[in-house]
This record gives structure tokens, sequence and C-alpha cells, in this order.
């Protein structure tokens, strides 16, 4: 199984939050509900200050803590991209999986009483396409990987990150001359 | 692909019962049935997406629409994704400049079937547009009040009728037009044409047709010139179009205009720039095109550029900048003037170039541009305001760097910058009264010291230091060329916002900077959809047949004229100060005088307001009271029938209102800013519909999903006009039978314009010849537009942009700027109407709390809980419509008042208490905002403490603050004769707007005040008034 895999490079992030909601619009999710969001982290007093925009969603972690928190078996990881995925029919709502991540993905939909999450489109993916947020971004600074590296995991995280030790998140974050990533790389179907 | 998966959800999208597709069928098919109640009983917003249903189907060639966006003004091309007739997703046209990079975006030889799975970018704004079109509140039938106006009660008639009624309003002025505005009164009285004067002993105010004023708010190219065409050469009035820009940020383009000889916008070639100031500009969030600016931008600060951020509020900009400097908000020209003596007594301008006085002199430098820097002027001429020292022939002067001698600019290579008394008094120039432009420059420079010019911009001395100044201005010019500053509307939203832009400015003139790739330039423009610029393309601007009308006489707002020559009777009449200021430099409009003009019948009474897109109510300053009183009065207002796809502000104080389509059902041809370096056309059409060209504008050609009612602006202007010409008797020209004049009149090659779409044919065709580039005119309609690739930015040297401005640089503006309509004198020999005093000609500090009389009110500042009142867009709002975008009000859904924490310890404020806003002026119409004798936004005002935003100001952010907008509920008694009521969502009227605090200009008007504005530009000042803030 090959694993898909996020690239981020935070220093082309302009905060816009179009990831956000060109995923609403392209998964349909509830208001409220978004599969991904930018954090924003302010620090410094004025007139000295800081922010950092953190576009964040699920990362299809090697070693999901939501698929091992699961008491109903709704979660798996997709055979063809690694992809974290909840079975909507099995899914019963407890919770316990947005508990049980370390990067808040899961998202409760007070619609359906269920619990859904960032799919990295694989309903695009599957077809050759790139995930919404990724085309729509307007600084490019969100990029997939085809062949993410768990050795990757993590790298050039902000600091708040989670321990990438403890999930191997499938997202690496690129950091000044680190260019590798300036396109998605191209997906066969 | 696991079988089950979170995006395998039931059906369902308004309604979990209803999906997107059942519910636009239900709507139609309720629209057949002429307005049953279902098209009344919209649901919440928060209803628009419920959740629980699968992602979007794949798209493929057949589903895909390239048009242009309208969420701001930004004219990015989209890519429509029509699945079964329904929009269901919005991303960007990868052919098209804004939305697609260098090394991504498609060349425009690419077959259109190659593109479909290459996606451009579109921003936050952009793609929300899907809840633009699937608006549930939006109109979708002409209404008619039936009740007084802004009763809120509405009865649902048919378009004929309803267009009926428009021309009956407007055909008594048809063609009531006047050979000539120069006559004396006796001579006007006994004229042929003397009955057509609005008065005779006002000549110069024109004919009666021009008390028929059309306003749209947002109008694009394309409409613009199409409404131009028939109201301006058909109807007669010169009230052809009052649009928005002067809330937006005319001053910037007015004072681009007097120092650039009429090129009015350049931005900086951000991605070959070494070092930018971002001033009173916000190009992450609120500039244009957001998305393609924002991106080149980051890219700069990949490739280490040094951004600096000059912003009384920490945005996402400064949040990327290496600096932020909150300065006093509208002392600007301060430090810009400070950094200006800073360059020039440390020699670190470009002398070689300033030194260049006419376009043919030696040129090593390789410059394609030269200045008025050498030029000498006579300092007192005009009253002190100064004029050029010409020659016999009329030419300016100079002296001659070779020779010292006095010389015409066009006989010297190199004139001297900074001449000694004895080289001026050895060129026979008396040293007392003539120096050079550069010389003025310097002394204005010069009339503060650094230190004092950073304590005018920065009185807290906390951020702006002498040595801060002195840094920046050392920063800017140890670039070469490769510097530039981007300002816009924070810079000259005030009542100095001319002065302030023409001192920023003059900063890029002392480097030179334009044309050059990493410096200013203007940009890669379009081709000409409406001229004809070259054989086989049509004239659709002004050729037009029958009686073409020579609309002329003075705008209701003043504008482009000049008082004492252009008025001389008025003038005779009532002297200084004028009843309503005059505005002749003002050359894009000045949309914040229109409504007290009209309350004021100053010049001249208006007969019939057509509205289009115009919120005036809302998004213009210090206005919202004043203009509900004005709007509500049919005294002075006899007729207003408003045109918009929502029952906005303006629109629920009109007799008639009129649905529009909205952006993503009409034609267009939007064009983009100078920060794309390539020719861009882009062309908008209808991503859903269909339009039947075989009808003609009043046979209604569009067929929309939603509504038989919704048609375009240019066939409704059409249907008007086929209705006044069978109520009058006369034909309208411009259209049908007389559609052209001369060799292009009507003939057998089908050369008429009976709809929208025949003028888009055109439009299309005019592209097409110019450009050279599609082979047909669907190729145009298949990628959306027509553009230039990306090698055609830069010149093969090396060193310049490809598409140059190559023009004249004027610090000093002793000539007549090729400024639209504009036909009067000089800046220096024009005067103030309001005291009479000649308008300088330099760029200036000026202290933006003043009246237009130059009354001071910084007192009202004074006090200890006294704030200066600023304004704000986030990245995810326009200006005054996203509101109706669901997802972007999720982003901020609860908006609040920012102020600084230090401010907030001392008043014993905090975040998520309840506040009241009130005016320091005691003038007519202000209010106390936020407490329960507001009308409108009771109780809505909360506090935000925060470290971002300079302490002794206060920022609201735009877009909240409504009260209409479907926010309200309203009556509408329907055909069947049932009366419904339409309940408001509640999330419309989140937050609350600065216009009903924003201070009012009570120095000018017989009655009624105005915005605190710009006497040159004529910018509305959006950040130069004072409020209190306490707890509620």
């Amino acid at each position: 199984m090959a694993q898909i895999g996020w690239a981020i490079d935070l220093e082309r992030c302009t905060g816009c939050q179009t990831c956000t909601v060109a995923c609403k619009s392209e998964n349909n999710t509830p208001m409220g509900t978004n599969y991904r969001d930018v954090a924003f982290v302010d620090s410094g007093s004025y007139p000295i200050l800081h922010r950092l925009f953190v576009t964040m969603s699920c990362n299809h972690c090697e070693h999901p803590a939501c698929l091992a928190s699961c008491p109903v078996d709704a979660i798996s990881k997709d055979a063809t991209y690694g992809v974290v995925l909840i079975d909507q029919d099995k899914c019963i709502g407890c919770k316990y999986c947005i508990f049980a991540c370390p990067y808040g993905a899961p998202r409760y939909n007070g619609a359906t009483k269920k619990v859904e999450k960032c799919t990295f489109c694989i309903h695009r993916i599957s077809e050759g396409l790139f995930p919404a947020c990724e085309t729509s971004c307007v600084g490019r600074a969100i990029r997939h990987v085809v062949v993410f590296s768990p050795s990757d995991s993590g790298a050039s995280a902000p600091a708040g990150f989670a321990d990438a030790g403890m999930t191997i998140p499938s997202i690496r974050f690129v950091h000044q001359g680190d260019e590798a990533v300036q396109q998605g790389d191209p997906i066969s179907v | 692909m696991a079988t089950k998966t979170s995006s395998a959800r039931p059906q369902g999208w308004l309604d979990p019962s209803l999906s997107r597709r059942s519910f636009l069928k239900a709507s139609s098919a309720a629209a057949a049935l002429a307005a049953t109640s279902t098209l009344f009983r919209p649901r919440p917003a928060e209803a628009v997406t419920t959740g629980g249903l699968p992602a979007d189907p794949i798209e493929n060639d057949g589903d895909i629409v390239y048009s242009v966006c309208l969420q701001c003004h930004g004219g990015c091309g989209i890519r429509a994704k029509v699945k079964d007739g329904v929009l269901v997703k919005i991303d960007g046209n990868p052919y098209h400049p804004n939305a697609a990079e260098v090394n991504h975006r498609l060349a425009y030889t690419t077959p259109r079937a190659d593109s479909i799975h290459t996606l451009g970018s579109v921003c936050v704004k952009g793609q929300a547009g899907v809840q633009t079109l699937n608006n549930p509140y939006r109109l979708l039938h002409p209404l008619k009040r039936a009740a007084g106006r802004g009763a809120g009660k509405w009865e649902v008639i048919s378009l004929n009728t309803a267009l009926d009624a428009v021309a009956q309003a407007i055909a008594p002025y048809f063609q009531k037009t006047v050979a000539s505005t120069s006559l004396t009164p006796a001579q006007a009285a006994v004229a042929a044409d003397a009955a057509n004067y609005i008065d005779t002993d006002f000549p110069e105010l024109g004919g009666k047709a021009n008390q028929v004023v059309f306003s749209p708010g947002r109008f694009e190219h394309g409409q613009k010139e199409f409404a131009d065409r028939l109201l301006r050469y058909g109807f007669g009035t010169v009230n052809y179009r009052h649009d928005h820009t002067s809330i937006c940020e005319t001053s910037h383009h007015v004072a681009h205009a007097l120092m650039y000889n009429g090129k009015d916008h350049l931005k900086p070639d951000i991605v070959n720039s070494e070092f930018c100031i971002a001033w009173g500009a916000n190009p992450l969030e609120a500039n244009f095109p957001m998305q393609a600016y924002s991106r080149k931008f980051m890219t700069f600060r990949k490739n280490g550029g040094k951004l600096v951020v000059i912003d009384p509020r920490f945005s996402n900009s400064a949040a990327v900048a290496d600096q932020w400097l909150p300065i006093q908000p509208g002392h600007d020209a301060a430090l810009a003037m400070g950094m200006i003596n800073r360059i020039i007594t440390s020699n670190t301008y470009d002398a070689a170039y300033l030194k260049r006085p006419h376009a043919g002199a030696v040129n090593p430098g390789g410059e394609t541009t030269f200045s008025d820097a050498t030029y000498l002027v006579d300092t007192t001429a005009n009253g002190g305001a100064g004029a050029f020292a010409k020659s016999g022939s009329g030419n300016e002067q100079v002296i001659d760097a070779a020779t010292g001698n006095l010389v015409e600019k066009t006989a010297s290579d190199a004139g001297l910058l900074d001449p000694s008394d004895t080289q001026l008094t050895t060129a026979g120039l008396d040293p007392a009264t003539h120096q050079t432009v550069f010389q003025l420059l310097a002394a204005e420079a010069a009339k503060h010291t650094l230190a004092e010019w950073a304590h005018l911009a920065d009185p807290t001395d906390q951020v702006i230091t002498e040595a801060v100044i002195s840094d920046l201005a050392d920063q800017f010019t140890a670039h070469g060329k490769k510097a530039g500053i981007e300002f816009y509307r924070g810079t000259v939203q005030h009542t100095n916002g001319t002065y302030t832009a023409m001192a920023i400015l003059a900063l890029n003139n002392l480097i030179g900077n334009i044309d050059w790739k990493g410096g200013m330039a203007g940009g890669g423009s379009h081709w000409h959809e409406v001229d004809d610029k070259k054989a086989g393309m049509i004239n659709l601007k002004s050729d037009v047949g029958g009686t073409k009308q020579s609309a002329n006489g003075i705008q209701i707002t003043r504008v482009g004229k000049e008082y004492e020559g252009d008025a001389p009777n008025l003038f005779a009449a009532d002297g200084y100060p004028a009843k309503r200021p005059w505005f002749p430099f003002a050359a894009f409009g000045n949309y914040q005088e229109l409504l007290p003009s009209i309350g004021d019948q100053y010049p001249y009474a208006c007969k019939a307001l057509l509205s289009y897109s115009n919120n005036q109510p809302y998004s213009v300053p210090a206005t919202r009271d004043m203009a509900i009183e004005i709007l509500k009065d049919e005294a002075k207002l006899p007729f207003h029938v408003c045109f918009d796809y929502e029952m906005g502000e303006m629109a629920s104080l009109a007799d008639i209102v009129i649905p529009d389509g909205c952006y993503l059902e009409r034609y267009s041809t939007p064009h983009v800013a100078p920060s794309i370096l390539t020719k861009t056309s882009g062309f908008r059409q209808p991503v859903v519909g269909s339009y039947d060209r075989t009808k003609k504008g009043w046979e209604y050609p569009y067929s929309h999903p939603l509504s038989p009612d919704i048609q375009m602006i240019e066939d409704l202007i059409i249907a008007i006009a086929h209705k006044t010409e069978q109520i009058t008797g006369q034909p309208w020209p411009g259209i049908g039978d007389n559609t052209f004049s001369g060799s292009d009149a009507p003939d057998t090659d089908g050369k008429r314009i009976d709809n929208a779409g025949d003028y888009y044919e055109m439009i299309l065709d005019n592209l097409r010849i110019e450009s050279g580039k599609p082979a047909n005119n669907d190729e145009i309609r298949a990628k959306g537009g027509v553009f230039e690739d990306d090698a055609a930015a830069y010149d093969a040297d090396g060193v310049h942009v490809a598409h140059r401005w190559g023009g004249q640089v004027h610090f000093f503006i002793d000539y007549k700027p090729a400024i639209n309509s504009y036909g009067g004198a000089s800046l220096v020999a024009t005067r103030n109407s309001m005291d009479g005093s000649h308008h300088t000609g330099l760029p200036t500090y000026i202290d933006p709390e003043q009246d237009m009389r130059g009354n001071s009110y910084a007192t009202e500042g004074s006090g200890t809980n006294a704030f200066k009142l600023l304004t704000y867009k986030p990245v995810f709002h326009a200006q005054g419509r996203t509101i109706i975008n669901p997802w972007l009000v999720d982003l901020m859904p609860d908006p609040m008042v920012q102020m600084n924490r230090v401010d907030a310890d001392r008043l014993g404020l905090r975040t998520g208490e309840k506040v009241k806003i009130t005016s320091t002026h005691p003038g007519p119409y202000s209010r106390t905002m936020g407490d329960a004798a507001d009308p409108f936004l009771a109780f809505r005002a909360r506090l935000e403490v925060t470290e971002g935003i300079r302490p002794g100001c206060i920022s609201i952010p735009h877009s909240y603050g409504h009260w209409q907008m479907s926010s309200q509920s309203r009556e509408v008694l329907l055909p069947s004769g049932v009366t419904e009521t339409v309940a408001g969502d509640a999330s419309r009227a989140a937050g609350v707007s600065s216009s009903p605090v924003t201070r009012l200009d009570t120095s000018v008007g017989v009655y009624y005040p105005a915005a605190p504005q710009d006497p040159v530009g004529g910018s509305a000042a959006f950040y130069d008034s004072f409020v209190t803030v306490a707890k509620l």
C-alpha cells in the first residue's frame, strides 16, 4: 500500500481560508463542520506581533489514533492510497475518535449525528485529480505527495504540532530552500 | 476504494429531503406556475447546507463553463462546474492569469478539451459564489411597493408592468437636450430649444434629460459602455452613470492621473521586486486581484524580498511582513514627506533619471519615462500656488546642466535639479520667485525635521521615529529600480487623500522605477471591446444611428466641472462657498454626493432615479439615516426604480424593484488590475440558463432556471427604450433600426443590436479582430476570454516590463491632465469651490481632520474615551454583499469591534462585552450605535480586545451590520391575492457597520450635509471620524 500525504509550505500560506471553503463546496459539508481549517497562531504584544497561519486537516496517519479508538471498527485505511475513512453506516457518533486524534481532524455532523472528516478527496484522487484544497490554494501552500515517506512525518513542523512519533502523520512541512514540492505529483489511476 | 466512506451520505441539500437538483427543479416549476408562494418561503441561511450529502460528482468537458468572478472586483477567470443545469462548484479558469501562475497556466493555444482537468484557483470569496447563485432569498419577480417607501410591504407585478412604469417616469424627459450650455440666460430664454432647459437662468445645467439619473453601484465593462451608449447618446442625460468608485479608492486613481497624465493605476512588479512597502493596502486580503496578488507577494517573500506594511491594523499582510508600522491614520503623508526629506538630503534619489527633461533627451540609463523635476516654476503665480515659468512660445523651461542657460525643456539633455541662486541669476531668473520643481518638493519636505514628521505620523513616538523614517527611506532607495510602493484605500479614503497619494507616488518617482522589471508597472491591460482600433472593429461606444443626443450640462454631483468657469451663472448667483462642492478633477465620479445633491436639489432636481446594484444607504459612510430620509422623500425624488438581485438597503426604499441576475447569469468583459502584466480580456457569460438571440430585448431573451423575470440589464434597458419609443413616438438611437450611423448603419449583414446577445457578439468580434488570437468567437466563449501568454510579460531586454507606460512623470500639476471628460484648467489654476483658494500643485501633508471649509475638528478626538474609527475588509468578504454567502459568514459569524488591550484596560472593557459607539460630532443624523435607541443595529456591537490595532483606534469589518439584505421580514402580495410574510434571516444582520457613526461634514450643503470627502479626488473619507466607546 502506498501512502498519500501532504507537503505544506507555510511560507506560501496567505491565511485566506480558501481551502476551508473549497472543501465545503466540494464535499458539501454542513455549516460548522469543516474538514479543513486554518489556525491563526498569534503571539507578541503591540507593536511587535507575530502571526502564523497553519492549514490543517486529517493527516491520514500511518498509525491513526482515531482508528484505534473506534469501538465499532468504522474507521479504516484505504488500500490504494492509505487514506483514513469513516464508514458512515457503522459510525455511532460516540466521538471517541475526536478525542483520540492529536490533530482535531474528525468532525461531528450535527445533522447526521455521526463523525466525518477529510477523505483526501478520494473521489477525485481515484480519478487522477487533485484534492479540492490543493487545487484551490491561492498561495500554492498545499501539495500532495503520492508516495509519502514515513521518515518525513512531521518534518519542519511549526511549534505546537503534536509529536509525530505518536501516530506518524502523513504530513511534512516545506521550509526555506526546500523547493522539492513545487507542484503536486501526478496521480496515476 | 472503500465502498462505504464519509462521502457516501444520503441525498439532500437545502433540505435533507431535497437535492440541489430537485430544489431548483421545484423552484423553476413553481416559477412556471406564476409565483406561487413557494418562491417566497425561503429558509434560513444556516439551512442552506444541512449535511449528510455526497461529495460533488466528477466533471467532464460538458460540465464546465469558463466565465469571470464578481465576488470582488478582481476579475478572476472562473471555471464553473455545472451538473445537470445546477452550479455545484467554482474553481479558477486555467487560461486566466489571475487564476494560474507562470508554469501552471495554460497557453492560449491549448485546446479547450485538454484544459478540463487543469484547475486554476479562485479565492475564498469566489468559491462561495455557488451560494450567490443558489441564494434562497434572491429576488425572482418585480415588486412594487404596496405602502410607503421602506415600509417592507410589496406587491408582485409583471416585468412588463414594471418596465412600463419606468418608461412612463422617464418619457417626459426623453431627448430633452439643449444645443448649447454656454448661452447667456437671455439667449437661452429665446433659443429654439428654450423649453428643454432645466432653467434658462442657468443654461449651464443643460437639458431636462439630465433630471433622469442612472446610478449603478457596481457596473462592469461591457455593461458600462452599453448603458452609456443608450442613456448618454440615446436618451441624452449627462447623468448616465454614477458608480461607486469614490467610496472605493478614487483619490488613488485621481492622484495617479494627475501625476501620470491620465494613467490611473500602477502596481509593483512584485515577483521581481526586492523591497516593497504595502501602505494602507492589504494585498493578502483586500487588494485586487487578491488571489494573484497575494500569491505573487508570497513568491516575492520566498525570493528574499523585504516587505514593510504600514497600517494601523495588524492584517494578514502585516503578519507576513518584515516590519509593521501602525501609523496614525490619515497622517500617512507626514511619513512620506519625511522619507522624501531623507532621500533628498542624503542624495539617494536617482539624479540621472530626474534630470532628463523630455523623452528625446540622451538616455544612457535606458529610461522609458522622464519627469518635470528640472522645470522652473514662478512661485508667485496662481495666488502663490505657482505656475511653470514658460518660454515666449509657451513651453516649460529648464537650466541646461551643460551650458547653464535657460532653455526650453526639449533643448536640453539634462537640466539642473537644484540650481544655486547664482545659477538662477545667471540664467536670468529671480531666485526669490523662481525654483525648480525638485527644489519646491525639497522645500515642501523640509517644512519639518525628520523628528517632526515622525511625530506627526505617530504622536506617541512609539513606532515611527526619526530613525525609523531614515531607515525606511534608506531601504527603499537601496535597491535601484527594484523597489516599489503599493498603496490603496487605507491611504486615500481620507479628506487629504489625493495629496497623500501624490506624496507616496513622489517616492516612486524619486527612484524612477516606472516600467522597470521589479519596479512599478502599468499592467498588460486589455483588448478594446467597444472601440474601433483596427479595421473591421465596430465603435460600440459612441457610434449610434438616428438622432444622436449630445448629453451636456452639469452632472448632478458636479464632477469634471469647474464651478467658476463651467457654471458662470450659478457662480454669479452664489459665489463662495458654493451651495455644495464642485469636483473638477474627480474623474471617476462622486458617489457620496448623489443622494444629498438630490435632497438639496442642487444644482437641480432629480425626477427619476434608476439605481442598479447600488446600495448607498449601507455602503456610503455617514449616510444611513440621511439616505433613508432622502430616499423616502417623494417630493424630492418622485420616482425610484432599483435593479438588484437582493432586497438590499437601497432596494428596500424604492418604488419598484426589478430582479437582476447575479454575476453568474450575465455577460460582461471585466478587465484586471496592473498587477497582471499580460493583456487580459476576460469574458463573463451565464453559467446557467440559455439565451435566445432571436428574441428582442423586450421579448426577454434569457431563460433563467429560477424565474422568467430574471433578465440582463442590457435587455431591460432595451425594453425600457422600446416602451419609451411607443410613448413618445420618437426613436431611441443606438438600437434596432437606429443601431449605427453611416457605413455601419444596419444593413443586410445584420449589424444591429436588438438584445444583449447581439451587443456582446460584436464585442467578441472586436476582441477577436484586435487580438488576432482566437479563431472564432466560440473559442472566446470556450476559454472564457482572450489572454496573452506569460512570455509576453517582460521585454526581451531583460530589465523592463513589456507593456510600458512610457509617459511623463509630473511632480507639479500645472498642466491639463488627460482625465475623463475634464476640459478645464490645471490643478494649480483651479480653486476650491468652498472658499476660492487655489489648489496646491505639489505633494503635500494636510491635516485630515478638517471639513470642506478647512475647519479643524481635531478636538473631537481629545476625550479620554474618544477613538479614531476605522474599517477593514477581511479576506473572506468584499465590501457590501458577501453577507449572503453563509460559508463566508461562518468564518466570522460574530464580528466584533477591535480595540487595543491598553485602551480596553484603561476603560475596563473586556472581549465579548456589548458596547455603544457614539459619534463625537453632534451633527444631524449622527447616532449612538449598538444601544437600544439604534433603529437597526441595537445591541449588536461587541468588543474584541486585541494587540493588533493601534491604540486610540477601533476597527469594524465591512460587510456586516446590514439591516436589510433579507435580514428583516417583508410582506408580499402575490398575484393569487394571498399576502405572504417572508421571514428574515438573522445571520444577514450580524455585527455592525461604521456608516451610522461616521462623521458628517456639515460645512457643505443647503440642507443635507455629506460624508467627509477629499475636495480634489472626491474620495469619501472612511477613516477621519472620532467616536466614543462605552460599555452598554
